[in-house]
């Protein structure tokens, strides 16, 4: 694999992206991408699961050009959103809700706006880039995966998004072993035999990761913001169209490329994510800056670092998950459901079997991408109309699209009974500060560790030396260990010092 | 982050937490006592299908009480914020109930009365739940959504969604 033929591929993914039908499709993913992001309590992984349903009876191909402008989109949405009204609708944006939202308190909400707008677009533009280059040359890596990598591959996704997200690992690990219990649901596929289905013929397919997501997500949030919504709505900065000066350019392109290469490594490794690397950029800004004082209280260079980290790390994401299937963040795990609403399943042979798809779904990044800033720049002030929606309304709209996503999957009254049970755990999981990403994701991946652990143990004839025979396992088990260890090892001694610097990842 | 001392010293959410430790106790039993129940052909491979789910109803008991200790030495979570999030006021369980109540009703009418107007009950009832204020503009707004939605799906997308008395009409 040579970057001639995945330039070769990248064009032909052009022509697929390109035709008339197809722009349209990418231009509808990208508006209601961003108008549904923009909605506030709306994060990236909530809109591309709330939008799932338009693309039912979508071709595979169109679909998922679509989805590629929902991801932007949504993403593109949220920090409007979190500049405008310092609500993130996932921890990744949190910088950009507190940088940004003081900026925009100052009077600078056009410039907050714009740096977030062109930073997006910069870093978006280089790591789809750098996926262009990455992505098949992990593929063809991963041809050599056995079962016994696969599985340690999935454990260190499990290892990392229950240790990074959320404030407390035990949390963490529950709403994983939650996920994991809820994706033994239904036949065995080995076996054939019927798990936890409780009787209940919809169960035996499995609990659908649409309904998961839409349950945990949508109506989790839904329930959880009824019993207490706040008497008067958040304060909405006004804005006008987002400009900068020379000055905000010349402050703001160092942290876009510095952002960018924080953020693009992170979200392409198995086990990275986005939060990481907006954390990083905002310390690396903060201490590169000759503006120290303003940090906190609005300085451009702490929402264009951390935004276009955010966005490098969205397209680093789809390494994994493109290349071995593995989602590594929450709207990840909702893009992989996607592919197997259609039968695909991500991997390194995808990129064999359905080129046409994978290399359209590439260059529509790069299209959506360029959309979004020719769009969004003018369109900015009438999305923040947006957030003046009422309450009420606002989270009535939720339930009831969530329903819809809910119900268009299968024409089931019965899944809409799950989806609410789902819900419910979601409004738990609020309450009592479980982050829901490491359900959603072990729901997903759970069934997939399963198969490759059973695969691996019958190619090693019952031994559990097929697990460290390879130097790639042993690799792997090396990184596990660090990620399980390390943290561990950091709260002790951050925990010695008295102090707790930065964010704690203490249980 | 640990919680603070103010929360530490507030004796009711100290105990409420613990709901959650029991509901993982009684998830990690169902799980294990559930993988009694799961047959096991002869043709099983090394790994029988029952070995996983006791993994896994092992790792909710040991989380529950892991959780429990945690709880116990005044760690407790921090609740979802969030702007339209009001943590100083008590639970609004009237709101909560009516949002439920309408989306279990939805769930039960969509076969009887159609999709269109079993999603003005959810849309309808659950602003009406959320505080909207005058019923005469929240049925209104609700038809519209309705039927903007049902339009957009079922007409222009060719999702199935069941019409109700208008099946007959339409195309």
């Amino acid at each position: 694999m040579d970057a001639v033929s995945s330039l070769h591929d990248l064009m032909e993914g052009f022509r697929v992206a390109g035709t008339p039908q197809n722009l349209g499709w990418a231009l509808v993913g990208v508006t209601l991408g961003t108008g549904v992001g923009v909605l506030p309590g709306i994060g990236p992984a909530m809109t591309v699961a709330l939008l799932l349903p338009i693309t039912l009876k979508l071709g595979p191909v169109s679909a998922f050009i679509m989805f590629a402008g929902i991801y932007y989109g949504g993403m593109y949405g949220g920090s409007t959103t979190s500049i405008l009204l310092k609500t993130p609708g996932e921890s990744a944006s949190m910088i950009t809700s507190l940088e940004g939202n003081a900026m925009a308190k100052r009077g600078r909400a056009a410039q907050a706006l714009a740096t977030a707008a062109i930073g997006s677009f910069v870093a978006g533009t280089i790591a789809t880039g750098l996926l262009v280059v990455a992505a098949p040359r992990v593929a063809n890596a991963a041809l050599q995966f056995g079962a016994p990598e696969f599985f340690l591959i999935v454990l260190l996704a499990f290892a990392t998004v229950s240790s990074v997200l959320g404030d407390s690992r035990i949390r963490g690990l529950s709403a994983l072993g939650a996920g994991l219990a809820i994706g033994l649901i239904g036949i065995d596929t080995q076996t054939g035999q019927a798990r936890f289905a409780m009787g209940i013929p919809q169960l035996l397919d499995g609990a659908d990761t649409v309904i998961v997501a839409v349950g945990v997500f949508a109506v989790g949030e839904a329930l959880w913001v009824a019993c207490r919504l706040r008497g008067t709505a958040g304060s909405v900065i006004p804005v006008g169209r987002p400009w900068m000066d020379r000055a905000d350019w010349s402050r703001s392109w160092k942290p876009w490329l510095r952002g960018t290469a924080l953020g693009f490594p992170f979200g392409a490794m198995p086990a990275g994510g986005a939060e990481i690397p907006t954390f990083l950029s905002y310390a690396l800004e903060k201490r590169l800056s000759k503006h120290k004082h303003e940090f906190g209280h609005g300085a451009i260079e702490g929402v264009a670092g951390p935004e276009a980290a955010n966005n490098a790390a969205a397209a680093g994401v789809l390494v994994p998950l493109l290349t071995l299937g593995l989602p590594t963040s929450s709207t990840a795990a909702v893009m992989l459901a996607a592919f197997q609403q259609y039968g695909l399943q991500p991997g390194p042979l995808l990129f064999e079997t359905n080129s046409d798809l994978v290399w359209g779904l590439i260059a529509s990044l790069f299209i959506g991408n360029t959309m979004l800033l020719v769009l969004n720049l003018p369109l900015a002030p009438l999305w923040a109309k947006l957030l003046y929606i009422p309450r009420p309304y606002l989270y009535a709209g939720i339930v009831t699209f969530g329903a819809l996503g809910g119900y268009a999957a299968n024409g089931s009254g019965t899944d809409l009974l799950i989806l609410f049970s789902l819900g419910l755990v979601g409004f738990v999981m609020r309450r009592f500060g479980f982050p829901v990403a490491p359900l959603v994701i072990g729901a997903i991946l759970g069934p997939m560790a399963e198969e490759q652990f059973r695969r691996a143990r019958a190619i090693g004839g019952g031994r559990y030396s097929v697990f460290w025979e390879s130097g790639i396992s042993r690799t792997l088990l090396g990184l596990l260990a660090g990620v399980v260890v390390v943290p561990i090892i950091l709260s002790v001694v951050s925990a010695r010092r008295g102090q707790l610097a930065g964010p704690s990842l203490d249980a | 982050m640990a919680g603070s001392a103010e929360e530490r010293e507030r004796p009711l959410a100290f105990r409420t937490e613990h709901f959650v430790t029991v509901l993982l106790a009684v998830a990690g039993t169902l799980v294990l006592v559930g993988s009694q129940n799961i047959r096991v052909p002869l043709t099983a491979n090394v790994v029988d299908p029952r070995f996983v789910p006791r993994v896994v109803g092992v790792l909710l008991l040991v989380c529950a009480v892991m959780h429990g200790i945690t709880v116990a030495r005044g760690n407790i979570g921090t609740p979802d914020e969030g702007e339209d999030v009001d943590m100083s006021k008590p639970a609004d369980w009237k709101a909560f109930l009516v949002v439920g109540a309408a989306f279990v009703l939805h769930s039960q009418l969509i076969s009887r009365i159609g999709w269109p107007l079993a999603a003005v009950v959810l849309f309808g009832g659950s602003a009406l739940g959320l505080g909207a204020k005058r019923p005469l503009k929240v049925l209104a707004i609700s038809v519209i959504v309705a039927v903007t939605a049902f339009v957009i799906f079922r007409i222009l997308l060719g999702v199935y969604l069941p019409a109700g008395p208008v099946e007959r009409w339409m195309p």
